[in-house]
Formats: C-alpha cells, sequence, structure tokens
C-alpha cells in the first residue's frame, strides 16, 4: 500500500513521513485518498499533512516572484503550517523573493502578529539575520510595521531585536523614526530613542529629520515631544534650506507654525531658503490665511508692506504664488494687507497676468481691482478680510466691496473639498514603504495627508479655527510656554548675567 | 593682517584642515604611499601655518570664492569647533598631571558648547539654557587657570596671567555681544565674539606649552 503513494516527480526516494507526531492528531478528518496537486495548494488549503508529502526541494522551489513555501504560508497566515515548515527546513526563515522580502516581511506588512512571533520568537542568534533583512527598497520589517501603525508589533521588534534594528534605514536613508514621526507615533518614538537619542536628529536623504515628517503630518504632539523631551535640532534645515517653519508654512498646520513662531521668535519668518523663499512665501504658495495672519502680524503696517515685496530667485512674490495657485481669499488677505500688486516677477509677469495665463478668472479680477488703487490715509479705517468673511455669501462678479461687507471669492460655497495632492506629502518624499503590492492600497490610504480648502468658522472661542488640521484642536494658550519678544529679550539679559557674574567674582578676587 | 584674518587665520588648520586630514588618513589607512604623501602635506601645511598664520585663511577664502557658495565664515568656523580634533588642548608632555588635565578638559568644554551657539539660536528655550552652561564653563575654565598658575614655574606666570587676563577681556566682549544680540538680533556679532573667545581659549593652552617646553 505505501509503495503506491509517490511525489508528482515519481520518485520512490523523496517520500517519506515528516509529519511531526502533534500535528496528525488534528487531520483526522481529511480524506485519505486525498493528495494536493502541489505545494502551493497545499498551503492554500491549509493542509499540513498533504505538505508532508514534498520533497525539501519542493518547499524550497521558488514561484514566478521569488517565492517559496514559507512566503506562501506567511501571506496565508497559517500557524500551523509555519510551525511544520520551520521545524523542517529553518533556512527558509532567511530566503528572500525576488524583490527583497523574507517571510516575516510579509507577515509585518499584514500586521499578522501571531505569524511574525513564530517567525521571530526563536532565538536572537537564529533570528537576527532574518531581523535585520531588507527588502529592494531597503524596507526593514521595523519599518514595515511602522507603516502600517502597528504599533504593538512595532514595540516587540524594538525589544527583541534593540537598537540595531532601529538603526535600519532603507534605500532613502530614512529610518523608521522618521515614519512614526510622519503618523504622530509617539509611544513608537519614546520606545525607539530610548535605544539611541541621536536618532531624533537622523537625515534622510533628503535632508529631513523625524521632525520634518512630524510637521509635515500636522502632528504637533509628535513635534514638540520630539523638541522639548528628545532634544530634536529645531534649526536644522533639509537639502532644500527648509526650515521647520517653511514647512509647516507650505502644509498649512497653522497650530505648528504658532508654536515655532513661539518658541523661535519671529526673525525666522525671514529665514530664506535655497531659492531664497521665506514663511511668507511658503504660506501664500499653500494659500492659508490663518498662517499669513500669524506671520504678518509679527510686522508693523509699514513693514509688512516691505516684507510682502520680497523676492525668491523667480522673482516672486507672495502674491504671486497666491495667484499662481489660485488662492483667492490668501491674495484678498495680503492685498488688504499692503501687497503691491504691480511688482513684475523675474520673467515679466505680474500676478494678474499670473493669472490670466493660468486662467484664473476670479483672481485676475481680484488683482485688477486693487491695481489702481493707492493706499490712503483713511487704510485704518478698512475692515480686515478674516473678520468679515461671509461663509455663505455669493461671488461678486463686480470685485470686492469695499471697506466694509467683504466677501469671500473662493469658487466653491459647498464645505471642504479634496485639493489635489502637493509634493510635501511625506509619501512623496521617500520610496514608499513597503514593496509588498496586497498592502500598499491600505498604507497609501494611511500615509496620504488629504488636503481640505479652509473654510473661516466664525466661533465664539476660536475664530479661524482650521477643523481640518487635526482631529483634536490643541489649545496653545494652555499648554505651550509663550515666550514674546519682551519676554525673551529679559530673559536673554538675565542668562547672560550669569557670564557677568562669573567675571565679577574674579576681579573681586584680585 | 585684518583682525578677522588673525583670530579666524590661527585656528584654520586645526578646525578646518586637521579633520579633513585625519578623515582621508583614514579611508587610505593600508595604503602606504597615501599615508607619505599625507604625511608631507600635513608638514607642509604646519610649516606653512608657523611661518605665515594667515596663509591657510587666506587659501581657504580663494577656494570659497571660486566654489561659489555662500558660507558664513564665522558660523561655520564655530560650528566647525565642536568636531575639531582636541590635541591643540593637550598641555605637552604633562597629560597625567591633574591639574595640566583639568585645564585640557575645561578648554574642550569650552569650545564645544560655545560651537552650539549658532544652532541654539534658533531655539529660545535651548539658547537661554546654553547661555548658563557657557558661563558656568568659563567659571570652570579660570577656576582651572588659577590652579595651574600656582604650579607653572615662576618664569611662566607673568605669561600666564596676562593670557588670563585677555581671556577676561574677551568674556566681557562675548557677554556685551550677547546683551546687545537680545535687543537688535545680529546673530553674526555672537558668532564673531564667540570665535573671538575660542581663540583665546586656544591662547591659553598654547601659551603654556610654549612655556613649559622652554622652561
Amino acid at each position: 500500500m505505501s509503495s503506491e503513494r509517490s511525489g508528482p516527480n515519481g520518485s520512490l526516494e523523496d517520500n517519506g513521513d515528516y509529519l511531526p507526531l502533534e500535528v496528525i492528531g488534528e487531520e483526522n478528518s481529511l480524506d485519505e485518498n486525498h493528495v494536493c496537486e502541489d505545494v502551493i495548494m497545499s498551503i492554500t488549503n491549509k493542509h499540513v499533512q498533504c505538505l508532508a508529502r514534498f520533497s525539501n526541494n519542493d518547499l524550497l522551489a521558488k514561484d514566478t516572484i521569488g517565492q517559496n513555501a514559507l512566503h506562501m504560508a506567511a501571506r496565508v497566515g497559517n500557524l500551523n503550517i509555519l510551525k511544520y515548515l520551520l521545524d523542517r527546513l529553518p533556512e527558509l526563515r532567511d530566503i528572500q523573493s525576488t524583490n527583497g522580502e523574507t517571510a516575516a516581511h510579509i507577515s509585518a506588512a499584514h500586521g499578522d502578529m501571531r505569524a511574525l512571533e513564530i517567525l521571530l520568537g526563536g532565538s536572537l542568534k537564529s533570528t537576527m539575520n532574518c531581523a535585520m533583512t531588507r527588502d529592494v527598497n531597503g524596507t526593514s520589517i521595523l519599518m514595515a510595521a511602522t507603516a502600517r501603525g502597528d504599533t504593538d508589533m512595532s514595540i516587540w521588534l524594538l525589544r527583541k531585536f534593540g537598537k540595531a534594528l532601529a538603526l535600519l534605514d532603507n534605500n532613502c536613508k530614512m529610518l523608521p523614526v522618521h515614519v512614526a514621526a510622519a503618523q504622530g507615533n509617539i509611544e513608537f518614538l519614546r520606545a525607539a530613542i530610548k535605544f539611541d537619542n541621536q536618532m531624533v536628529n537622523a537625515r534622510d536623504e533628503f535632508g529631513c529629520t523625524p521632525c520634518v515628517y512630524a510637521v509635515q503630518g500636522g502632528c504637533l504632539g509628535t513635534v514638540r515631544f520630539l523638541v522639548e523631551k528628545a532634544r530634536s535640532e529645531m534649526g536644522s534645515v533639509s537639502n532644500r534650506g527648509q526650515s521647520l517653519l517653511h514647512i509647516a508654512c507650505l502644509c498649512g498646520h497653522e497650530h505648528i507654525v504658532r508654536w515655532i513662531l513661539n518658541r523661535s521668535g519671529s526673525d525666522a519668518i525671514l529665514w530664506t531658503t535655497n531659492d531664497r523663499a521665506n514663511a511668507i512665501h511658503c504660506a501664500a504658495y499653500s494659500g492659508s490665511v490663518p498662517v499669513l495672519s500669524h506671520l504678518l502680524n509679527a510686522f508693523s503696517k509699514k513693514k509688512r508692506h516691505y516684507v510682502m515685496t520680497l523676492r525668491d530667485t523667480r522673482g516672486n512674490t507672495p502674491l504671486h504664488l497666491a495667484a499662481m495657485n489660485n488662492h483667492l481669499d490668501a491674495a484678498l488677505y495680503m492685498l488688504e494687507n499692503g501687497a503691491d500688486p504691480a511688482l513684475i516677477n523675474a520673467n515679466g509677469h505680474s500676478p494678474q497676468s499670473i493669472a490670466a495665463l493660468r486662467h484664473h478668472r476670479e483672481m485676475e479680477r481680484l488683482v485688477a481691482a486693487y491695481q489702481g488703487k493707492r493706499r490712503k490715509s483713511k487704510s485704518k479705517k478698512k475692515s480686515q478680510s478674516m473678520h468679515d468673511l461671509s461663509q455663505f455669501a455669493s461671488p461678486n462678479p463686480n470685485g470686492p466691496i469695499s471697506p466694509g461687507g467683504v466677501t469671500s471669492y473662493s469658487s466653491n460655497t459647498n464645505g471642504f473639498e479634496t485639493a489635489e495632492r502637493r509634493a510635501f506629502s511625506p509619501r512623496e518624499l521617500s520610496s514608499g514603504y513597503s514593496s509588498n503590492g496586497d498592502v500598499a492600497e491600505s498604507i497609501k490610504s494611511e500615509a496620504e495627508i488629504v488636503r481640505h480648502r479652509l473654510r473661516f468658522i466664525e466661533d465664539d472661542i476660536d475664530s479661524l479655527r482650521d477643523t481640518g488640521a487635526q482631529t483634536e484642536m490643541d489649545l496653545l494658550q494652555t499648554h505651550v510656554k509663550v515666550l514674546d519678544d519682551k519676554t525673551w529679550a529679559g530673559l536673554g539679559l538675565s542668562a547672560v548675567e550669569h557670564i557677568d557674574r562669573v567675571l565679577d567674582e574674579l576681579e573681586f578676587e584680585e | 593682517m585684518n583682525e578677522e584674518g588673525g583670530y579666524l587665520g590661527a585656528m584654520t588648520y586645526q578646525c578646518l584642515y586637521s579633520p579633513v586630514m585625519e578623515k582621508i588618513k583614514q579611508q587610505h589607512r593600508d595604503d602606504p604611499r597615501a599615508s607619505l604623501a599625507l604625511n608631507k602635506l600635513h608638514t607642509a601645511l604646519t610649516t606653512c601655518e608657523q611661518a605665515s598664520p594667515s596663509f591657510l585663511y587666506d587659501f581657504t577664502k580663494v577656494l570659497l570664492d571660486d566654489s561659489e557658495l555662500s558660507v558664513n565664515l564665522q558660523e561655520s568656523y564655530l560650528r566647525m569647533h565642536d568636531t575639531s580634533p582636541t590635541n591643540d588642548l593637550i598641555v605637552s608632555g604633562y597629560e597625567q598631571n591633574a591639574d595640566y588635565k583639568e585645564l585640557t578638559k575645561r578648554a574642550i568644554e569650552l569650545r564645544r558648547v560655545l560651537s552650539r551657539v549658532p544652532e541654539e539660536m534658533s531655539d529660545r528655550h535651548a539658547f537661554l539654557e546654553t547661555i548658563k552652561l557657557i558661563a558656568s564653563s568659563i567659571k570652570k575654565l579660570l577656576e582651572a587657570i588659577n590652579a595651574v598658575y600656582r604650579i607653572v614655574p615662576l618664569t611662566a606666570q607673568p605669561a600666564v596671567e596676562k593670557r588670563k587676563r585677555e581671556f577676561v577681556h574677551y568674556s566681557k566682549r562675548f557677554s556685551n555681544t550677547l546683551k546687545t544680540y537680545f535687543k537688535d538680533q545680529n546673530a553674526n556679532q555672537v558668532s564673531v565674539s564667540a570665535n573671538q573667545l575660542v581663540f583665546q581659549t586656544t591662547m591659553i593652552v598654547r601659551t603654556i606649552n610654549e612655556k613649559l617646553r622652554r622652561g
């Protein structure tokens, strides 16, 4: 009877009973005459008994994308098959598929904690090599788990494999802490930097630190954790010369802009990138009126006019950038605060001609309405646009009604809408977190930042509150120690007194 | 030779070239010919520095002009002090003496904490703490200088005393520059006076080395 049972290859030599004793009982109901045709079918059907009939070479064989039996078992997630395969062929653990993935990558990408524990739960000596394996994008299993936002798995991996795994970067030199910062995962950050605090200043291929990712992600709590507790450097700039403030302005994160200004002071507003763009250029480019409001409030009325004449390397003023991207509210706000609509950029274009080139009709009309106006001594009576904007007013084709009753020039009065994704999304700055196709969709949905056009909602507590910035509003007044310029100068002089006291003591000794 | 060439020039080899030379030596550790060439270059550069103190500085400025990089030299020198080698702050032949060892330690510490100034200026809270650290560091260095003063040969004491007074003078200048900074936000002046203070720190150790060698 037994001689009649042969494998697909027909060789009697390869036939053997490899079934572990503890597994036999679980398959009592299996039809004695049933035989799965190949390894793949055995795994997808979760038939350990069928799998026992195949040779080691069959288990090691790879499919068209370089995956062997263990990869498939990890994808299916069957614990019994994983145990059986690892007992029989432990070297399967370290074998990589065509795109460089081990079975552990697949389990991590699927968020299968129990499978991962089976794959990597053994001794450190036997599992370290697998844990440190990276796929073709340089993605480690810790990076994959962190990218999924699976904190339990990430911390389990951290505790087991420690500093070596935490410092394993991908092809863009991103560490897992970069990914965690982008997601606002403070719990992971706290666990990771215990191994090496210098991680918080690690730079990826673009010169971005984890704090940059936290700013882009709009996670103020994470930014504050990184700066205030982990001692991340606030003054670092990316390879393009962008500071945290530039990035916060580009993303339109008003609460982070406010925090940075309190922390770094208002002189940071005029710092420039390699393209000589300052924070006001960035805010105008992204069209955020609350951010512009914070930036311009730092200057006197005379100086506001001046700072809005500053140009980047292409000769663009902030108003040019707002016109480029059709940010009507931002343009209106700047015009009312003294922006000069007549300035010409390096290509010979005024904001109005840029709007015309891009067929932004309303923007063209808006700028034209201010073209001939001169600043009058009575301008103090002019209303501020942010206070008079009406959410439900219809657009006025004849231009703004001034000085009172200014209406919003947005063409969309239906509420928030999703704008096109911008270049500063963390996803576009990196190679992506995982090359696993099955999970790419869910990872993408988690990592992508959804942009909303701002609406200014009048309420009793916080006018101009941006409800799209974060789920829970962080009221900075109650949490952040505010250092205004006057207080800052006073505290600074007190600190310098420490030096004077040292020198005075010396003179007394003499 | 202008003032800037004076103190920046004197620090150019240690701050800019020495770290680069060490890095190149490490990279070509296994190449005997490279080691020989690097030693020749090292000898030539140090000889040049001794013969004409601001030559390397002027040479560096020419390189920078040709590279078309826009670099704030004052700030860059200050930042690079953090990673420059510390062999120039060691009292040769007396490394095991407790007082000389303390002097070296305090000088290194002050140089490092001053090099953090450009970075910390962007974070108000951290900058306040750094100023206090600088005060503490200056105090400890002065105490170390006083201890050394008591054990150097009598012939060396006037030179050490003079050097100490210069250090105090530039410490006061640094303090005044900081006070002005909190009024007008001129960061470059702070870098200038910080660099001058680093230079004075280096000069204290250099003077002691010279006196001990002759005595």
